[in-house]
C-alpha cells in the first residue's frame, strides 16, 4: 500500500487529473461546473491520502 | 482554508476580467495561435504563466516589499496540502498577474488558460504535501515536493533555490535547482523568529504594518 501511494499517486492523480482536462478542453466541455469538480475532487484524494 | 478559497476566486476573477478586456482589442491584433490543437495550446499557457511564476516568484524573494507579502506562504512550520493556496492575495495577483495579461494581450484561447490553472491548483496541493510520494529520476523535470521542499528551508539563505511552479525547467536553466538525497522534515521548514498572526485579516495587514513599522523606523534615522 505503501509503495502504491508513494509511486502511483502524483501520476494517478495528478497525471489523470490533467490528461482528462485537457481531454475536456479539446472536447468543448464547459469550464463550469466541470473543470472545477475535477479540480476539487483531485485536491480531496490529495487531501485524504495526507490522512493515510 | 479561507486563503485557498479567496485566492482562488481571484484568480478566477482576474481570468474572467483579463479575457472581457481581451474582447475590446481586434481579433487582428492576436499573435496566439487559435489554430493549433487544444493540447499545444494548453501547454503552450503553462509555459507562459510557469516562466511568468518562476520569474515574479524569484523577484519576491529579492525585492523587500514582495518578499514581505510572500513571507506569509512561507511560514508554515509542516507542510501539508493547504499550504500550496496559503497565499496574500496581493502577493497571489502580482505573481499571476503578469503572464495572464501577456496571454490575454496575445489573444489566448480563453479555455487553455483556464485548464491550466485548473491544472495548477492540484499542482501546488501536490507540491506542498505532506505525502511520502516520489517522482524517481523524474524529479528532475517537475517541481513536486521532495524537491521543493527545499524551497521551504528555515534558513532563508538556504530556501532560495527550487523557485518553479510545475516545470524544473526554469531552475535548470536559471541556476536555482537543487536536489539531495534527502528532504527537509516538519521542523526544518518555515522562517526563524517569525510570529504570524493567526487570524486571517491579521494576517492581511501583517506584512502591510511591518511596512509601515520599516517606513517609520527609517523616517525616525533620517
Amino acid at each position: 500500500m505503501q509503495t502504491l501511494i508513494r509511486y502511483a499517486t502524483f501520476p494517478a492523480i495528478e497525471g489523470g487529473a490533467a490528461l482528462l482536462m485537457i481531454w475536456m478542453a479539446t472536447s468543448g466541455v464547459s469550464y463550469w461546473p466541470f473543470f472545477p469538480l475535477v479540480t476539487l475532487s483531485a485536491i480531496a484524494m490529495v487531501a485524504l491520502l495526507e490522512r493515510v | 482554508m479561507l486563503h485557498i478559497t479567496v485566492n482562488q476566486v481571484l484568480i478566477q476573477a482576474s481570468v474572467a476580467l483579463a479575457f472581457g478586456l481581451r474582447g475590446l482589442l481586434p481579433d487582428s491584433a492576436a499573435l496566439w495561435p487559435r489554430s493549433a490543437p487544444m493540447w499545444v495550446q494548453v501547454l503552450l499557457a503553462g509555459a507562459v504563466i510557469d516562466l511568468g511564476l518562476y520569474a515574479m516568484h524569484r523577484y519576491s524573494h529579492l525585492q523587500p516589499f514582495l518578499w514581505r507579502l510572500h513571507m506569509l506562504h512561507h511560514s508554515p512550520e509542516r507542510l501539508y496540502w493547504m499550504n500550496g493556496g496559503r497565499r496574500h492575495p496581493l502577493s497571489a495577483l502580482i505573481l499571476a498577474g503578469p503572464s495572464l495579461t501577456l496571454l490575454m494581450v496575445l489573444g489566448a484561447t480563453p479555455i487553455a488558460v483556464a485548464a491550466w490553472l485548473a491544472m495548477l491548483s492540484v499542482h501546488l496541493c501536490f507540491q506542498h504535501s505532506n505525502l511520502d510520494y516520489s517522482l524517481g529520476p523524474f524529479r528532475h523535470l517537475f517541481c513536486v515536493a521532495e524537491n521543493h521542499r527545499w524551497h521551504h528551508k528555515r534558513e532563508f539563505a538556504n530556501a532560495q533555490v527550487n523557485f518553479g511552479e510545475v516545470w524544473a525547467i526554469w531552475d535548470h536553466l536559471f541556476g536555482s535547482y537543487h536536489d539531495a538525497r534527502t528532504t527537509p522534515r516538519a521542523g526544518e521548514v518555515g522562517l526563524i523568529d517569525t510570529v504570524v498572526p493567526r487570524t486571517y485579516l491579521g494576517q492581511l495587514a501583517w506584512p502591510l504594518r511591518k511596512l509601515a513599522k520599516a517606513n517609520s523606523v527609517a523616517a525616525n534615522a533620517r
